[in-house]
């Protein structure tokens, strides 16, 4: 089960308000590279992986995951929170306004609500594992996209930090996948793909 | 300490101990990232008993810790008052 921690993982304490930035980080809450789906994705594979170190990789970066989704929730919120519909259409972002107000929705930059059709769970260990390894680097990606489009201090920090924690995943799951690759007991991983 | 500088050790300690953890979960057998895991949790132990006897509950169990039910009192984390 889960328990909550009331703290962030990384401190946020943005001094300005940009409620066109914040529909663009709404994209790492709701969209297809985001941390919902993350957390989705690691906590929904898990319960079929064959080998302990799977399962346990899985479930601790699938739980680190809900904590950034927190973080880019308060990224969103205290980008947001407290502006007027004035300051949405100055900021050409009246459309998530119109929906959500000043408010933290699960979307796309582009206005796609969240959908698992982002994500993939096949029942297949390796399969699985390359998915991991392909949803950190997109997320990284989109993490470098947003610091090309922020010229706020405070988020960039923020943002840093999320794009640092992709590339640790990236190579926690890379470690749990040539471990399972090599795996001398075939009775916990038969399937004829071992080796790719 | 003050209520924030003392948060932000907590943080910096509990995510030193959560990134020890996903390196044990692929090394298990490493015993120099296994002790350094355990003072890291345990600094962080340490760290959260002092904030939640002085400040407030960071869990909703630490909450057994007063008279009366603090656990509903702001800041929350994504507060603007609630991070140093």
């Amino acid at each position: 089960m889960f328990s909550y921690d009331k703290f962030l993982q990384f401190p946020i304490k943005l001094k300005n308000k940009n409620p066109k930035l914040a529909t663009i980080i709404a994209t790492q809450y709701g969209g297809p590279n985001g941390e919902l789906g993350a957390s989705l994705r690691y906590l929904s594979q898990r319960y079929v992986m064959p080998d302990e170190v799977s399962k346990a990789v899985l479930t601790d970066i699938g739980t680190e995951e809900l904590g950034h989704l927190e973080m880019v929730g308060t990224l969103v919120y205290q980008l947001s929170g407290g502006t007027s519909g004035k300051d949405w259409l100055n900021g050409n972002s009246a459309e998530y306004y119109a929906d959500n107000g000043a408010s933290v929705f699960p979307q796309s930059a582009q206005g796609s609500p969240f959908t698992a059709a982002s994500i993939a769970v096949t029942g297949d260990a390796i399969t699985n594992l390359f998915e991991d390894l392909a949803a950190e680097q997109k997320a990284r990606a989109v993490y470098d996209n947003i610091l090309r489009l922020s010229d706020d201090p405070d988020v960039n920090e923020v943002i840093k930090f999320l794009r640092q924690r992709e590339v640790t995943h990236f190579q926690r799951f890379g470690e749990a996948l040539d471990r399972l690759q090599n795996l001398k007991d075939k009775k916990i991983y038969p399937a004829s793909m071992t080796k790719q | 300490m003050e209520r924030n500088d003392l948060k932000l050790e907590i943080q910096r300690y509990c995510f030193a101990a959560h990134d020890m953890q996903l390196f044990l979960d692929t090394h298990p057998k490493d015993e120099k990232a296994f002790a350094l895991f355990v003072s890291l949790t345990k600094k962080a132990e340490e760290l959260k008993k002092e904030y939640v006897k002085k400040y407030g509950p960071l869990t909703v169990s630490d909450n057994a810790e007063y008279d009366t039910y603090r656990w509903t009192e702001n800041p929350w984390p994504w507060d603007k008052g609630g991070n140093a």
